[in-house]
């Protein structure tokens, strides 16, 4: 499903290059549910955010579905992204104006899906993730496990084919945190493909394989 | 230092604010500086407190010369009094081996009282007797350098109105900022001595009285007396009024009012061009801080965290919350500065477009020390709520990063925002209205011709060679036709009032000659034209429609009408047409045949060859009249002056509309900026669940479109009432169309969603990275 052949990211200020990934080598298969591991500023979330196609590289070929996408225009990459990429963030990323509701609501009105199918969408996954009964609340009104689980139904809604998590159990407690794992192997059951960055040992577990990165190289591959 | 860090560390916020209120102050000193110079006219006069102009209930201020001995014999109170008539005329005197050079020259007939009126500084002679004998002429250094050159004029003899006259005295020019304008005095007693003279006659209004009391205490008082004179009050009475015969009563207008009135001899500004311009100067001033307010508080998500961590390290509250002032106050005085240079730059120009005077800091330079003091003041007020805001964080919360800032900042904002679209709005459509006005003036069919007519003042020379002058005219190739009248169209002046068997009647009287009619190409529809042959129909009349409406007259043409020393017969009826402006309504008014007073010479000149046309003129002037220079008008260009007044306020309003866009647009990118950045990871998490570049743009639009047309709701209906005010002034108007509402909320919308595009294109087109990144 995803094919990542020497890809290169380099950040330029006025005088330092700096290479946040460095002719990195991954396959994904559709189905796996792979964790990346690494100490701080490694380029796991840089690698998260060109796999998620929010980034783009600076060298070398990424193909989605055997579509090479490393090069996309903008415009591209956001068509690319609707409906096919999920994203689930370690500081949850809810808008605050918007209730549990409109926030899963969200992807689907870009997708211009319509009204009366959205709200069995949001109603299905919002009884899935055990959140029915907060549709009116404000993310500022519920706990840290709470509002991860509204970022992650935020992420299935639309059904998508991958699942990209960045940390995200970084700002819970544990129990919390099980709880949202959980939730992911699940998904991963059902038959998403998931990409989850972590720090977490115990996290990385419930992945198939880990990759470690190191200095923006791949350092170790370990199936779990 | 600091402060100087801290401001340019926001360069954008504290650009577009320095921009924003360099707009509004270079507004609020242009406003200023013309408000205070109209002000300040007519106060170098000494007695400027004490002198009134005489006038009948309020409005009319010509009177006959002679009321002016009788109130003085009668009204202790008053100290001085003259009768004024103004008459300029041509001016020359005699040099040996030399044509003699003539100029034209304004010039007023008084007593010696008006010195003591009027303060004129004396080079030479005395403001005691210099007006004491009849054919005395007292003249300005302007006059007097002309003629003499910078030789001493007393004792000279002049001609001047072909009469000569005796100069006995030199006066400095007379201020800029004096309403009362004239370039010599001539004597009163000059017109007094002949007899029958026109100034002795109780039925001449043709004059103007001005005088001066004890005190201004005494007003009441002086008033009181003046209205019980019975001998006065028996002629007053008997005098005609449209409306309120019988009832006719004496007021006092003071000099501190004669700037202010309309038409007249006098210099004048329309006060309500003034009042409206004070309303726009505090409107300026009231966007600027609102500016200010938007642009100061949209740093405060960004500043929160270094205030909260300095105050962690000890600052004190207030001393940040100055520290926001006197940043204020810094930026506003460099705002100041460059709204001084675009002033110095742009005034000159300003005066020519505006065709206004007293914009320039010359001789006024105590201005610079009020501005300055006023933007100090005006930052403070400026600054105080943003400060407070600013400064009101939770320092534990800022620094975790979990500090939202309170809900009502934005609402505050949101209605000072659309506060500033309701003052664009009104006046956008208010701007297109009058010019709408205006283009509806210029091309209204009032009945007569006016292209390609031009007319100039004869000379008495060549008033007294009339018939050849008239000969050689009519050999012009280009000269279609010609006709010789008092008036031109747009200005009939004579107002005549007359008891008509037993009826008051007042109507306009047009003298012309038996050209005229057919020159316009007027209609008759009962009885006939003038005859061709001048004298046989000599003291005629032709009356219009209205009149024969208005005095309900079922035969005119057997009414006969009395004119100075004769009675002449109406022998037509003319259909209406708008003769006067079209801001009063057609009223009663008659043609009347004359070879006196025809001293206008209006000539119609076959169509694309008015080049050639005027240069035969010219020389054909000159042939007759070697001495004065022509002087030609264009009568379509002069009938369109006469809406010069509202195209002045038009000018006004468009430049004031412009300076208000300019603002509101300042302002609004300025939120534009704090909107966005507070949205900046919003935008990353919509951009990282699909939504495209567009889809933001409308989003972050939205949120300031519905406040413009929030605006629009409550502006069109304001505006629409004010115009309708307006309008109501004027007995030919346009209507307000729609399509002027519609044209001004689409053009306010348009400009506004460019500003924020800018700005709002910008982020949208991040990297959503960057904006996830965004704390």
């Amino acid at each position: 499903m995803i094919k990542i052949e020497n890809l290169t990211k380099v950040f330029r200020t006025e005088d330092i290059e700096t290479y946040a990934l460095n002719s990195v080598t991954i396959n994904i298969e559709k189905g796996e549910f792979v964790s990346v591991m690494g100490p701080s500023g490694c380029g796991k979330s840089t690698l998260l955010n060109i796999i998620g196609l929010l980034d783009n590289p600076t060298e070398g070929s990424y193909f989605f579905n055997q579509k090479e996408v490393a090069n996309l225009r903008e415009k591209d990459r956001t068509k690319f992204r609707k409906g096919n990429i999920g994203f689930v963030f370690q500081s949850f990323n809810l808008i605050d104006e918007l209730n549990v509701y409109d926030n899963i609501e969200l992807p689907l009105v870009y997708l211009k899906i319509k009204a009366s199918e959205r709200k069995k969408k949001v109603e299905d996954v919002m009884l899935r993730m055990k959140i029915g009964h907060r549709a009116k609340h404000f993310p500022q009104q519920l706990s840290g496990g709470q509002q991860q689980r509204v970022a992650i139904a935020r992420a299935v809604v639309a059904n998508p084919s991958l699942i990209l998590a960045d940390e995200p159990t970084g700002n819970l407690d544990s129990k919390n945190g099980i709880e949202v794992m959980n939730l992911l192997s699940e998904l991963n059951q059902d038959g998403a493909t998931i990409v989850m960055v972590t720090h977490s040992e115990r996290d990385a577990n419930f992945a198939h394989r880990t990759i470690n990165l190191f200095d923006g190289q791949v350092v170790l591959k370990r199936t779990n | 230092m600091k402060i100087y860090r801290s401001i340019i560390k926001y360069p954008v916020s504290t650009a577009l604010n320095i921009l924003s209120l360099a707009i509004a102050f270079t507004g609020i000193i242009t406003i200023v500086q013309y408000v205070s110079y109209e002000k300040s006219f007519d106060k170098h006069n000494i007695n400027y407190s004490t002198v009134y102009q005489l006038q009948i209930d309020g409005k009319e201020s010509t009177v006959p010369a002679v009321y002016s001995p009788v109130l003085r014999k009668n009204v202790a109170d008053i100290v001085d009094i003259t009768p004024l008539w103004f008459a300029g005329g041509y001016i020359s005197i005699q040099k040996q081996d030399e044509k003699p050079k003539s100029y034209y020259i304004s010039n007023v007939y008084a007593n010696d009282d008006i010195f003591n009126i009027f303060t004129c500084n004396f080079i030479y002679g005395s403001d005691k007797d210099a007006l004491k004998k009849a054919n005395s002429i007292v003249l300005t250094e302007r006059v007097s350098k002309k003629l003499f050159g910078n030789i001493n004029p007393v004792g000279k003899t002049i001609k001047f109105r072909n009469q000569e006259y005796t100069c006995t005295g030199l006066i400095e020019d007379l201020p800029e900022t004096s309403s009362f304008k004239t370039e010599s005095f001539t004597s009163f007693e000059t017109l007094l001595e002949k007899e029958n003279s026109f100034a002795k006659l109780w039925s001449e209004w043709s004059f103007r009285i001005f005088l001066r009391i004890s005190s201004p205490e005494r007003y009441n008082e002086v008033l009181k007396s003046i209205n019980s004179i019975d001998e006065i009050n028996k002629v007053l009475h008997k005098s005609l009024d449209r409306e309120s015969d019988g009832d006719r009563h004496f007021t006092l207008q003071p000099m501190s009012n004669l700037h202010f009135l309309e038409g007249g001899m006098y210099q004048t500004v329309n006060p309500v061009v003034l009042d409206v311009l004070i309303l726009l100067a505090i409107i300026l001033a009231i966007m600027g801080i609102v500016n200010f307010i938007n642009l100061l508080t949209s740093q405060a998500v960004q500043r929160s965290k270094s205030f909260a961590i300095k105050r962690i390290l000890g600052a004190s509250r207030y001393r940040l919350f100055f520290q926001i002032i006197i940043e204020a106050i810094i930026i506003s005085l460099v705002a100041l500065g460059i709204a001084l240079l675009l002033h110095g730059y742009f005034y000159p120009t300003i005066e020519t477009k505006l065709d206004i005077k007293g914009l320039s800091f010359e001789g006024r330079q105590q201005w610079y020390i009020y501005f300055t003091l006023f933007t100090i003041v005006y930052a403070i007020v400026a600054s105080i709520y943003p400060a407070k805001y600013i400064t009101s964080v939770d320092v534990a919360q800022t620094v975790k990063g979990t500090y939202r800032f309170s809900g009502a900042g934005k609402k505050i904002r949101n209605i000072l925002l659309t506060m500033q679209f309701v003052f664009t709005i009104v006046l956008l459509i208010g701007s297109i209205a009058i010019e709408k006005q205006i283009a509806f003036w210029h091309n209204y069919n009032t009945g007569i011709e006016k292209e390609n007519i031009v007319y100039f003042t004869i000379s008495s020379e060549i008033g007294k060679h009339k018939e050849a002058f008239n000969k050689e005219l009519s050999k012009l190739k280009n000269v279609v036709d010609y006709t010789y009248s008092w008036f031109i169209p747009g200005g009939v002046g004579m107002g005549w009032g007359r008891v008509i068997n037993g009826q008051q009647i007042t109507l306009y009287t047009w003298p012309v000659d038996e050209r005229f009619l057919d020159f316009f190409n007027i209609q008759i529809v009962e009885g006939r034209k003038f005859s061709s042959n001048q004298k046989a129909d000599l003291n005629s009349f032709i009356v219009n429609e209205k009149a024969v409406e208005e005095f309900n007259w079922n035969k005119p043409l057997e009414i006969k009408m009395i004119g100075f020393d004769f009675e002449g017969p109406i022998i037509g009826v003319c259909k209406d047409f708008n003769y006067s402006s079209l801001k009063e309504k057609i009223v009663p008014m008659q043609f009347w045949l004359t070879d006196t007073r025809l001293n206008t010479l209006m000539l119609k000149i076959s169509e694309g060859n008015m080049t050639s046309a005027l240069s035969s003129i010219t020389s054909l002037w000159q042939k007759f009249e070697p001495k004065q220079t022509i002087d030609i008008h264009f009568l379509d260009e002069s009938l369109n002056d006469q809406y010069g007044k509202e195209e002045k306020i038009a000018n006004f309003i468009e430049a004031i509309t412009l300076w208000t866009i300019l603002l509101t647009l300042t302002g609004l990118m300025g939120l534009a900026i704090f909107v966005t950045q507070q949205r900046t990871k919003e935008i990353g998490i919509r951009r990282a669940n699909g939504a495209s570049v567009g889809e933001i743009i409308m989003m972050l639009n939205y949120s300031f479109v519905k406040w413009i047309l929030f605006a629009f709701i409550i502006g069109s209906p304001i505006a629409y009432i004010a115009v309708d005010k307006w309008l109501e002034n004027f007995a030919y108007k346009t209507h307000i169309s729609w399509w002027i509402f519609a044209f001004a909320g689409i053009l306010t919308l348009v400009l506004s969603i460019l500003a924020v595009s800018i700005q709002t294109f910008r982020v949208a087109r991040k990297n959503p990275v960057e904006s996830l990144r965004y704390e």
